[in-house]
């Protein structure tokens, strides 16, 4: 993690949508879920998670419960809700425009100007 | 709140486990992946989390709880002001207090009397029927025929019966022997009430008929003080009235229907007996059938009346058949112009708490301006204005609830007490119950809040509507905030309201409080007085047979050991019933036109039982008695309409004022003057009131007031023994109200005594909120002038003058106020009629007060101003 980059503002909340969506997880899990997916490329203060989860909690977008962990211990689990997929979706769509138009002014050459 | 609030706690338990199970399975990868000691893996762990209460603040703020933490922490600082601001505290809570006890007392009392539930199974569809007449709230009880006919055609309205209260003698159990309040009652109203007996049974229809065996039934408290609890009391006989009755049942605890009741006997309806529109006076009640409403059953009966209006005798026709709630009809709610003014009345007393809270707001305002600086670094440093007021609100709330507390307690001793009271006078309806109930304590607490409101919005909105950057250079003391005429005004009005209100009601507070605490004289304490009546069932008793009676009576009284007189009156000394009268001549009398006196008839040694010495002239005589026209005044008569000798002054009652028949065109003259008394005021500031004592014989007066006169102290059980002499001379005659002249007076002063502390607790209030809103103001004006005081010394002025400056300003405020106030205190006084020589005194004094406390305000102030270095105040200002 020590060569990770700091994360874009807004995005943490869009990573942990994306986390969940593959499946229940607890806090500790969707950070650890996020740096498999992101190959460890992203750098994020672990206790920052926390407001975010309880933001996306409040607008509805996931749902918690309290449950088990894989080594017995109480946790609480996070999942997506309906709402939340859909803003994921959107999320999704958003940022890859935003991607491909960035990636794409950052290839434009004197040439194509 | 509190579910909230317990809500927060949870959530933040929560937090701190999801948070600590995160750091623990930090750890233990730390241990199992880079083979860290626990410990060090431990304090990665939290390096890597990050700051946990930093995080937890960061989640209770996203769940919308820090408004939560901002409130305790507001009413911390709240608690804090109250204590810091000592005196506006106390002068604030106790007027707060005050107007709250006052507003919960009203309120308790008002709710009482609006939406009163009778405490019997479906008790809202209990209701009465009556005839209203044409006058406003007015009825026609005389109704036995229409009852019988109402029974037969009425549909909308089961079970209809009807009661009137008798009063008879019971001769039974425990003694007193004295007269007692009777329901003579259909038997269908136990059936309304629907409440079944403890023992025996209660009456049925066949008890009505004429012939049937007489009963009676007993209520609960009748039998314990009566009759020891004996639970074979029914079929026991009883004297009730002179007529041999038995009881068959008696009734549970808490049972009094229809009023106040503890005796039923059967309604005996004999139409034949009376007229149409002639006879008992009745109530008429019954329950709303299944499924019809009141709007129904008020359409059904004012059909009915208005098809049999014309059957009716002429001054009966405008007469309108009504149903109403039953206890609307005992409370004489009986038109809804009356149930509206209450509800005014209501609502203006609740308004007592606003005016306290615009007096604070003053208060608070000077207070708050002094905080200033601390609300602009506030908003410098990004409270928004709503926090801001939001806190200020809290802590105007903290004073006002901790008003509101007391103001509780005082409501609960004042309703307490009034509960007492209304008791002890007869038959109050026994569903009122005076007492704190639920929806008080949320008024008071609404109330609170709204005064609350007053008291931090006012002074908020002006003291944050200014430029933060004015107000943080003000800070350094520069300028001041200026509030020039708006501040002048208000310290002119404050004094010239409190001039022209207080000398008034310190008047009226004084009056009421003397009234209180005054002690009867010593004769008052030597006699018994008992009012004998002729019972009900003998009203067709002949005047000779009621002459004979009353003879008989004293000369029984007279014999009784201990007893050095005996006489009588048409009222109680001290509270008889009053007229008009006009003088024949314009001579020796102050003013002319109608004056307003009291008229008491008496026997010829009522002076000498009472030690009522003759200043003037002679007592009443044999030769003024029948035809004679000699009458008796007290000094106070004499002081009141006339100048010079009274004796031989020729006066007249004015016919409007007279009763029918009696001295209508007689010119009386008086022929001697008595001192005033008893010494005892039946109301507040009527110690003194203008009486004239005609002479009367026994039979004169067919209701009397007797007074039996001790040589010494009263003998023990000699009320009891007064009772039972009267019944053993004639069962009808009853003897009510059988106790010391002393204790009357005790009753009457009791209730005084409870509008002498709400008074004068009022009076004190105003009298604390008024100076308090005076020293505030003018400290504070002093206050706004500190610049121009230092400047002025810089400039080598005098420190005398700048004192008799600082004072001239504030001499010339309070002269403009207390001018004001004496005017309209001159008016209030006028239009009260109050005597000229203590509201003057009165006047004289608030205004000294006022005078004092605003000079002593402008002290303080003007010492500092005087001790500031005038170096300093230039180097502020540069």
């Amino acid at each position: 993690m020590n060569d990770a980059t700091g994360l874009l503002p807004g995005t943490l909340d869009m990573l942990i949508l994306k986390a969940v969506s593959l499946g229940k997880l607890h806090g500790y899990g969707v950070l650890l879920r996020i740096q498999q997916i992101t190959g460890g490329a992203l750098q994020i203060q672990q206790g920052a998670l926390y407001p975010a989860l309880y933001r996306l909690e409040q607008q509805g977008l996931i749902d918690s419960e309290w449950g088990t962990s894989d080594n017995n211990r109480r946790a609480k689990f996070y999942r997506l809700t309906p709402a939340g997929r859909s803003r994921l979706g959107d999320e999704t769509a958003t940022w890859n425009r935003l991607a491909d138009a960035i990636a794409m002014a950052l290839r434009t050459t004197r040439k194509e100007v | 709140m509190w579910r909230r609030l317990w809500r927060s706690r949870r959530i933040d338990a929560e937090m701190h486990d999801e948070m600590r199970f995160h750091i623990e399975m930090e750890t233990e990868r730390l241990v199992r992946e880079r083979g860290l000691d626990p410990q060090e893996a431990r304090r990665q762990a939290h390096v890597h989390f990050g700051g946990l209460e930093k995080y937890k603040e960061a989640g209770r703020d996203v769940r919308g709880l820090r408004w939560l933490d901002a409130i305790a922490l507001d009413a911390r600082l709240g608690v804090r002001m109250l204590v810091k601001h000592r005196g506006l505290t106390l002068v604030g809570g106790f007027a707060m207090a005050v107007a709250i006890a006052i507003g919960a007392t009203f309120f308790e009392a008002f709710s009482e009397v609006l939406e009163p539930v009778l405490p019997v199974e479906d008790g809202d569809r209990v209701v009465a029927v009556r005839y209203a007449t044409l006058t406003p709230g007015g009825s026609e009880r005389r109704v036995l025929h229409d009852f019988l006919a109402w029974r037969q055609h009425i549909a909308s309205v089961e079970q209809l019966g009807a009661f009137r209260t008798a009063k008879h003698n019971l001769v039974a159990g425990v003694p007193p022997h004295e007269p007692i309040d009777v329901a003579e009652m259909t038997a269908s109203g136990f059936a309304v009430a629907r409440t079944p007996p403890l023992l025996g049974r209660y009456l049925v229809p066949d008890d009505e008929r004429h012939g049937a065996p007489a009963v009676v039934v007993i209520g609960y408290q009748a039998w314990r003080s009566r009759f020891h609890s004996d639970p074979g009391v029914v079929g026991r006989l009883i004297n009730l009235g002179g007529t041999p009755s038995t009881i068959v049942g008696v009734m549970p605890d808490g049972f009094r229907f229809p009023l106040n009741h503890q005796y039923w006997v059967p309604l005996h309806l004999d139409p034949s007996r009376y007229d149409r529109f002639r006879g008992p006076a009745l109530y008429v009640f019954g329950r709303l059938a299944p499924g019809v409403s009141l709007e129904q059953a008020r359409a059904e009966v004012a059909a009915l009346g208005q098809r049999e209006s014309a059957a009716r005798p002429e001054p009966q026709r405008t007469l309108r058949l009504d149903v109403i709630p039953y206890t609307h009809e005992h409370l004489e709610i009986t038109s809804p112009f009356r149930l509206w003014l209450l509800r005014i009345a209501q609502l203006l007393v609740g308004a007592l708490v606003f005016v306290v809270a615009v007096n604070l707001a003053i208060l608070v305002y000077a207070r708050t301006v002094s905080r200033l600086g601390e609300i602009a670094v506030r908003t410098a440093l990004g409270a928004s204005r709503r926090r801001i007021l939001a806190q200020l609100f809290v802590e105007a709330l903290a004073l006002t609830l901790a008003g509101a507390g007391a103001g509780l307690l005082l409501s609960h001793v004042a309703l307490d007490r009034m509960q007492s009271l209304s008791r002890a006078n007869g038959l109050f309806p026994f569903w009122i119950r005076l007492e704190l109930s639920i929806a008080t304590v949320l008024y008071a607490i609404a109330l609170a809040a709204a005064a609350a409101v007053i008291m931090a919005v006012l002074p908020g909105m002006k003291a944050t509507g200014q430029r933060t950057s004015v107000t943080l250079h003000e800070l350094h003391g520069r300028g001041g905030t200026r509030l020039g005429r708006v501040w002048t005004t208000l310290v002119v009005v404050q004094v010239a309201t409190a001039v022209a209100v207080l000398p008034a009601a310190v008047y009226v507070a004084w009056q009421v409080v003397r009234m209180g605490i005054a002690e009867p004289e010593p004769a008052a304490r030597q006699t018994v007085i008992g009012v004998v009546a002729i019972g009900d069932e003998a009203s067709e008793i002949s005047a000779d047979r009621v002459r004979a009676r009353h003879v008989e009576l004293l000369s029984r009284l007279e014999a009784e050991p201990g007893v050095s007189a005996v006489t009588f009156s048409s009222g109680v000394p001290g509270f008889s019933p009053g007229r008009m009268l006009r003088f024949e001549a314009a001579e020796g009398v102050k003013y002319a036109g109608d004056h307003g006196i009291d008229v008491l008839d008496v026997g010829l040694n009522f002076f000498t039982t009472y030690d009522a010495g003759i200043l003037e002239g002679r007592a009443l005589a044999l030769s003024d008695l029948g035809a004679g026209t000699g009458v008796v005044v007290n000094r106070a008569f004499v002081d009141e309409f006339l100048i010079g000798n009274p004796l031989g002054v020729r006066f007249r009652y004015v016919p409007l004022y007279e009763r029918p028949g009696r001295r209508a065109d007689t010119s009386y003259q008086i022929v001697g003057v008595v001192r005033d008394f008893p010494a005892f005021p039946p109301q507040p500031g009527s110690d003194r009131k203008p009486t004239v004592y005609h002479p009367a014989v026994p039979g004169d007066v067919r209701s009397l007031v007797l007074s039996v006169r001790f040589s010494g102290g009263i003998p023990d059980g000699f009320t009891e023994r007064f009772g039972a002499i009267g019944v053993s001379v004639d069962p009808a005659l009853q003897l009510r109200r059988v106790m010391p002249l002393a204790d009357y007076f005790e009753q009457v002063q009791s209730f005084w005594r409870l509008v002498a502390v709400g008074a004068a607790l009022v009076t004190i209030s105003v009298l604390l909120l008024s100076a308090a809103g005076m020293y505030a103001m003018m400290s504070f004006t002093v206050a706004q002038r500190t610049r121009e005081i230092g400047i002025r010394a810089a400039l080598g002025a005098h420190p005398r003058q700048l004192v008799l400056g600082i004072f001239s300003r504030a001499l010339r405020q309070l002269t403009i106020g207390l001018l004001a106030g004496s005017l309209a205190s001159g008016a209030v006084m006028s239009a009260a009629e109050l005597d000229a020589g203590p509201a003057t005194a009165l006047l004289l004094i608030v205004a000294a007060v006022m005078l004092i406390v605003g000079l002593a305000a402008a002290v303080g102030p003007a010492r500092r101003c005087l001790s500031i270095e005038p170096s300093e105040v230039l180097r502020a200002d540069g």
